[in-house]
């Protein structure tokens, strides 16, 4: 029971790492407060699903195209909205997200309404036994995906001239400018980025549930993760990621039946409440310092 | 006379009514070291900013190289082989000495997003002579070898101070503008970076210079334009502004006069 729910709680982390990852970015890179993250899973998912049911084509070819549409769509939202919110109030600029959060979710009932949909299944049948307990392959699968892309992420941001300026601009804009980066770009590219984790997290997460509106609740549920690994620390969005994943899940199962169900998702915001009295910058965010 | 490379004409900056800028025109010539200085809040800093577009005039025209920059966006300033250093230490605290001066010569590499994604070909062999470049050049020039892998915040402040000139000078400019290059620094921190001036000199590099260390100033200066008040109050080579009474009174004070 205890292996059982770990591992299902490492596989679920890994998700939330790599939907947390998407928010650090954007923050890093524009000191946007993203809270449409949870709405972008969802409409990522969305669409993806159109295509995937939508073009008579094999996987290969419909799921990169549905990463490019969500890709776009990170684009699309940076353009318009945030190209023109620079120096703006951070209150304002979260209200904003909130604002497009509900867009999408709107938009979304609009096209598809409220039900339920099975996700076709993307993710290969792989079944896995370790000791006699039986683990559910979308958790396998989530957690290699999620390992892989998080993998190649810290590559690109260490060793490719993209993701060194993309670092750039989120360490000291104005010294990037001087060096001729375009941080209007950058920033586009990291909403790009940001999109496309969303979507992939959307897709794995619809595999282990079903489609539905629910699933931008994630967003709600990812907070804790960024704010305790640290707003602006990827690795820290990562172990905040499986921290708050192997904790929900390890909680449902002791703590489930003495208090009722849901107990899991309560927990992540007690630990969260406790991190930030302990540690307001989170366990690896950056702490602002006052020089007299 | 060689050829002019930067003229500044007769520019005006305003901040919601405050006079930051009234009028100042300043010209460098190619192989040229000049210097701009004033008071505090004489507009040096501000005058830089307008040239690297981080401020848009009001009024005013700036060439560069024959060429009209007055509307030019700050990011495309560097294209034109202006570079500049910071008097606050911009520097790229998270990441590695190699890093920030990578990031100073990338502006001379082009390759697209996908090759670069992929990392093959031309990206490749780019990344290889870029590093070999910043090793050659400017890593021994500076003498930084050592701290290549180390983080910049870590680093303590005179070192940091170079690696922001040695960032600028990364991407081979036409003109480097230093702001204020041994504000804070020791003795012997000042005469290393006088040094290192000099050198970039003879690699035929033209420099503007903002200081108020005035034996640095007087030493190493071609011409020197003085400004107060965001206006030009006299310009001249190094025996002509300590000459000029004017300058004496604002700013040098009488123990130049002798």
């Amino acid at each position: 029971m205890f292996i059982q729910a770990l591992i299902a709680g490492i596989a679920v982390g890994s998700v939330y790492a790599l939907i947390a990852l998407g928010m650090v970015l954007i923050y890093k890179a524009s000191s946007v407060i993203n809270f449409s993250q949870g709405a972008l899973v969802m409409i990522g998912a969305y669409i993806t699903y159109a295509v995937v049911t939508g073009i008579p084509a094999p996987l290969w070819i419909t799921i990169p195209i549905a990463i490019v549409l969500s890709a776009l769509l990170g684009v699309v939202i940076e353009r318009l909205i945030f190209r023109y919110m620079t120096g703006v109030d951070l209150i304002a600029v979260i209200m904003v997200t909130l604002g497009i959060s509900f867009l999408l979710e709107g938009s979304t009932t609009a096209i598809w309404g409220t039900l339920n949909y099975s996700f076709p299944k993307i993710l290969p049948e792989m079944s896995f036994s370790l000791g006699g307990i039986h683990i559910s392959e979308v958790y396998i699968w989530s957690f290699i995906f999620s390992m892989v892309i998080l993998v190649m992420f810290t590559l690109f941001f260490k060793y490719s001239k993209i993701g060194l300026r993309m670092r750039a601009v989120a360490d000291n804009q104005k010294a990037s400018i001087s060096l001729g980066i375009h941080p209007g770009k950058m920033i586009s590219l990291s909403w790009a980025i940001s999109c496309v984790v969303a979507t992939i997290g959307g897709v794995m997460l619809a595999n282990i549930k079903l489609l539905n509106l629910g699933l931008s609740g994630i967003g709600i549920l990812v907070f804790p993760v960024v704010i305790l690994g640290g707003l602006d620390s990827i690795i820290g969005a990562v172990l905040g990621g499986f921290i708050i994943g192997i904790l929900g899940s390890l909680s449902a199962v002791y703590a489930g039946g003495l208090m009722g169900g849901a107990v899991d998702q309560v927990v992540s915001f007690v630990i969260l409440l406790i991190i930030l009295l302990v540690k307001p910058y989170g366990l690896f965010g950056t702490k602002e310092t006052l020089r007299l | 006379m060689s050829e002019t490379l930067l003229k500044v004409e007769n520019i005006h900056l305003t901040f919601g009514g405050l006079k930051a800028i009234d009028g100042i025109s300043l010209d460098v010539c190619n192989d040229e070291l000049v210097s701009l200085i004033g008071p505090n809040g004489a507009g040096k800093t501000s005058t830089i900013n307008c040239i690297c577009k981080f401020y848009d005039i009001d009024s005013g025209q700036i060439f560069f190289n024959g060429e009209n920059i007055t509307r030019l966006k700050p990011h495309q300033v560097a294209r034109h082989r202006i570079s500049r250093s910071f008097q606050n230490l911009d520097l790229f605290k998270g990441m590695t000495v190699l890093e920030n001066i990578k990031l100073g010569a990338h502006i001379n590499i082009r390759s697209g997003i996908l090759s670069d994604l992929l990392y093959y070909g031309k990206t490749r062999k780019e990344e290889r002579e870029l590093e070999d470049f910043i090793v050659e050049k400017i890593f021994s020039l500076f003498g930084l070898s050592k701290y290549r892998n180390k983080h910049v915040g870590s680093l303590p402040y005179g070192l940091q101070k170079k690696i922001d000139i040695a960032r600028a000078l990364a991407a081979r400019p036409k003109l480097l503008i230093l702001d204020e290059p041994v504000a804070g620094m020791n003795s012997d921190e000042t005469k290393e970076i006088t040094e290192d001036i000099q050198k970039i000199r003879e690699a035929d590099i033209s420099i503007l210079l903002i200081e108020h260390d005035m034996d640095l100033v007087m030493n190493i200066s071609d011409r020197i334009y003085v400004i107060n008040f965001g206006e030009n109050i006299a310009d001249g080579t190094p025996q002509e502004v300590t000459a000029n009474s004017d300058v004496i009174n604002i700013y040098l004070g009488k123990s130049f006069e002798n």
